[in-house]
């Protein structure tokens, strides 16, 4: 087991990677943790038992700062995207760094609430709960996805004059959201149940996929919209009131808690059924409710994996990570706890004043240039991870998390790629689903 | 309550139900439709009727621009004449003569290509027209959002605003009003709310001065989608309010103001009715196409009723259980959108109005929302706990151990004990504001006598 000094330095380590690196458009820290796995064996870096708090202290680090990501770099205009994400309108209103700040509350609240309930309580009730609950979590999850389709609020269409055509201009949207689910589904169930990506890429296999739906179709957005970024206030203060800041923390822990206890299910679909559930209203409040669901979501199931009375493993961090080295003891567990607030702290430093320096440099820019550096980038990480099929995934999985800009549907339809093959597999239709689509197994 | 609530409910039903543990134990998951029918009422409404139902008026307060998405749309000044009076609109254009100035106010022609128009620009308006073009003078390029006051035959004057003037929305709803009363008919009105650049919204609110038989409109501040208003975003003082008397008296029964902002406008109904006194009046129904049938436990016996149907026809063996549940489902959501304030109609055919809600918590929606969620998040646990030995006899033909090994009665009431003290709160705010909601009332009827004694030369 590590001393306490080996931790604090292998976590700074990780807190340096995260903090110098989160910040730049698509970036995600498993990219990182992935590479370190199986581009460069951790053993040859570091000592295994500190694997887990490098990941740890980069993870929470990436938390914290990829919200200069979504806040800075994440631009569009209405005619192309329906509706705006609050950030995204913060920022048209100058208002980028005081989105910022209220991430960063809403994380600072996440982080608060994590290291409490996850010191006392959670070691406690983590097993009965999983024993109660673990043999349904195919209809939770189900459950969730249908209300996905089933609430997707239509934004088009009501402008039609005849009936019919607002009725059907309306559910254009929802079928689009259909098409991307079920087309992600199966690019992932070929992906997990096929030779496609070669067996010594297993286990980041998924990374090409993931970067095509969600990252690449981000940048491109970035290049269409063409908007110019207009001056950012850059006062150290907020305009919500206190009830919106612990509603939004309240409802993204919430929701992040959901996503980080159950499989398959993201922050952001624990935070649609949070934000029912609290009735999360307004954008400062989905603002501040974004920063503790990522805390939760990400850190909290990454910490599961110290929690010695459970062997759950959630999240593909901890999936990485487990495969190095399990953390076994209580004291590698409070070490955790330490590394989580330390890591929490300097990372807030960090976004606080990076965001201060980013919003004057991209004051009166657009991205192209350097969202086609990003684009770049992003097709090296999946040659890198997967080989030239990873390129391959990565522009089908592109174009899939396109095609939710233009039917202007939920972009979270595309997680339909781990989604679909998993609900496939827990209810025992992959030989069915193989031999349909007449796919050979692979590994 | 919140869609997830509803369908988190209809979901809670199946847990009463061994059987249909079992199968979603198994990986059959059919039971999911109780959830399904848990919000299949609001999914009716929203998706399907919401589009279809009938649109007899229309107000654009701000119609969008097909390239921008947004508000002003910009129009050729020779199509001026096609809009309403007081629409949000655009023209671009060059100054051709500065035809008249003092201080606060300045009349300018413009010419696009395609004619000429008269702009008046007063006090703010002109501040802000001055802030971004400076000194306004022949030969400078405008873009002009605004609103037009008259026709090509009579005279046709642009007024420079950041928004629709309200009298176009008070005078199509009192006309509205009158329509109803007059054609004894349900009179559909469709509000559009007003999206301007940067996905953000005008937002307006229409007051019924009922015992004055006038509407008024207030023309409000820009706000995002989550309902904050903009900082220095109102609207002047000289158009910031429209007002339109009725010829006939109206009536609004839901006690909440009508504010129309972000997401969609809604579509208001006005329709002819008796009050207990035997005066008719017109009333207001706001979105009409919404807790009809949908939200009924007649809608819902029946729905459960070709489920069962159809549950049969593909041979699925628990049909009963399944079609119970989903109706207990959809009867949970009728119930749970009766402790509001809108109401449904419960019984129909039997039934032909919405029954009021109960409004309970009427200053707590979201702890009640949250205590609705958390009780049936509590009945999940609680019931797959207790069904636990029957449910692995079922399957294993061994009977497993409850997980938390409590007497059942004790671990529901830890459970839901959050929920109880949440709606107990709940039901004291709701006896409150019905005292406040009757003072109104009772000011109302006070009101409605003193015009019926003008009436009959009393007063």
């Amino acid at each position: 087991m590590l001393d306490p000094l080996s931790v604090i330095l292998w976590s700074f380590l990780g807190i340096a990677v995260g903090v110098g690196l989160s910040w730049i458009p698509g970036f995600h820290i498993y990219n990182i943790i992935a590479l370190i796995t199986v581009v460069a064996p951790v053993y040859t870096i570091m000592p295994v038992e500190a694997f887990p708090y490098f990941a740890l202290g980069a993870l929470v680090s990436f938390v914290y700062l990829s919200a200069i990501q979504t806040v800075y770099m994440s631009v569009a205009d209405e005619s192309f995207v329906f509706m705006l994400f609050p950030t995204q309108r913060y920022l048209v209103l100058g208002r980028g760094h005081e989105a910022l700040w209220l991430v960063t509350l809403g994380a600072i609240g996440g982080t608060i609430i994590l290291v409490t309930l996850g010191l006392t309580v959670v070691p406690y009730i983590i097993s009965p709960l999983y024993n109660l609950l673990a043999p349904y979590v195919v209809w939770f999850l189900v459950l969730i996805v249908v209300f996905m389709f089933m609430s997707e609020w239509q934004k088009m269409g009501d402008r039609e004059k005849n009936p019919w055509k607002r009725l059907a201009v309306a559910w254009t949207q929802n079928i689009g959201g259909i098409i991307v689910f079920f087309s992600a589904g199966i690019l992932g169930f070929i992906i997990m149940n096929t030779g496609v990506v070669p067996a010594e890429f297993a286990y980041v296999r998924l990374t090409p996929m993931f970067i095509g739906f969600f990252g690449m179709p981000w940048v491109l957005q970035n290049i269409f919209s063409r908007i110019i970024v207009p001056k950012q206030r850059t006062e150290d203060k907020v305009e919500a009131s206190p009830y919106n800041i612990v509603n939004g923390t309240i409802s993204g822990a919430f929701g992040g808690s959901i996503a980080a206890f159950f499989p398959v299910i993201t922050g952001g679909m624990g935070a649609l059924v949070a934000g029912h559930m609290v009735s999360t209203r307004g954008d400062d409040t989905f603002i501040v409710s974004q920063g503790a669901n990522r805390i939760l979501y990400y850190v909290g199931a990454f910490f599961l994996l110290f929690v010695p009375t459970t062997t759950l493993r959630r999240g593909a961090g901890a999936q990485l990570v487990s495969s190095i080295y399990i953390p076994k003891t209580w004291a590698e567990f409070y070490y955790a706890g330490g590394v989580i607030l330390l890591a929490a702290g300097i990372s807030l430093i960090g976004v606080v004043y990076l965001s201060k320096i980013i919003s004057r440099i991209i004051t009166g820019q657009n991205y192209i240039r350097v969202s086609i550096i990003v684009a770049g980038l992003l097709v090296l990480v999946s040659y890198l991870l997967a080989g030239w099929q990873g390129i391959i995934i990565l522009f089908v999985a592109t174009l899939i998390g396109f095609m939710a800009v233009v039917f202007n549907t939920r972009r979270s339809y595309c997680l339909g790629g781990i989604i679909f093959p998993i609900a496939v597999s827990m209810t025992g239709n992959t030989q069915i689903l193989l031999h349909l689509l007449h796919l050979t197994p692979g590994f | 309550m919140r869609g997830w609530i509803h369908y988190l409910s209809g979901a809670a039903m199946a847990t009463f139900f061994p059987v249909l543990l079992s199968d979603l134990r198994l990986g059959i998951l059919i039971p999911i439709i109780t959830g399904v029918f848990g919000y299949l009422p609001d999914f009716l409404d929203f998706k399907f009727k919401k589009w279809l139902f009938p649109r007899h008026v229309e107000i654009d307060p701000a119609p969008i621009d097909p390239k921008t998405k947004v508000a002003p749309k910009t129009v050729r000044i020779n199509e001026l004449g096609k809009y309403e009076d007081y629409q949000l609109i655009a023209i671009r254009g060059v100054v051709e003569s500065v035809d008249e100035e003092v201080e606060d106010r300045i009349v300018f022609t413009v010419n696009d290509g395609t004619g000429r128009v008269k702009v008046e620009a007063i006090r703010e308006d002109y501040q802000r027209l001055k802030n971004i073009y400076g000194e306004i003078k022949p030969g400078i390029k405008m873009f002009i959002p605004g609103y037009k006051i008259g026709d090509p035959s009579t005279g046709l004057r642009f007024v420079a605003a950041d928004a629709p003037h309200p009298q176009l929305i008070a005078s199509k709803i009192a006309n509205a009003i009158d329509r109803a009363y007059e054609e004894n008919k349900l009179i559909v009105t469709k509000v559009y709310n007003i999206r301007l650049p940067g996905d953000v919204y005008r937002r307006f609110l229409i007051h019924y001065d009922t015992p004055n038989r006038s509407i008024k409109v207030y023309m409000g501040p820009i706000v995002t989608t989550g309902g904050i208003p903009i900082r220095g975003t109102d609207t002047p003082e000289y158009r910031k309010v429209g007002e339109a008397m009725t010829k006939h008296p109206f009536v609004k029964l839901y006690p909440r103001p009508t504010v129309i902002d972000a997401f969609n406008g809604p579509e208001i109904g006005y329709r002819r009715t008796k009050l207990p006194n035997g005066r008719e009046v017109v009333e207001e129904v706001f979105i009409p196409w919404h807790r009809g049938w949908s939200h009924s436990f007649t809608g819902g016996a029946i729905a459960a009723l070709l489920l069962a149907g159809l549950l049969l026809l593909v041979g699925y063996p628990h049909w009963v259980e399944l079609s119970v549940a989903a109706m207990l489902g959809w009867w949970m959501h009728v119930i749970e959108d009766q402790l509001g304030f809108m109401g449904s109609v419960l019984f129909p055919p039997f039934q032909k109005r919405r029954v009021p809600g109960l409004m309970i918590g009427p200053n707590h929606y979201t702890a009640m929302n949250f205590a609705t969620a958390w009780l049936m998040l509590s009945l999940i646990v609680w019931n797959i706990n207790r069904f636990t030995p029957t449910i692995s006899m079922m399957i294993s033909g061994v009977a497993a151990p409850k997980p938390v090994p409590l007497n059942d009665w004790l671990f529901l009431l830890l459970l839901i004990w959050p929920s109880i003290i949440i709606y107990a709160v709940g039901v004291w705010d709701g006896i409150k504001f019905r005292r406040l909601y009757r003072k109104y009332w009772k000011y109302y009827a006070l009101m409605e006598l003193s015009e019926d004694m003008e009436e009959i030369g009393g007063l």
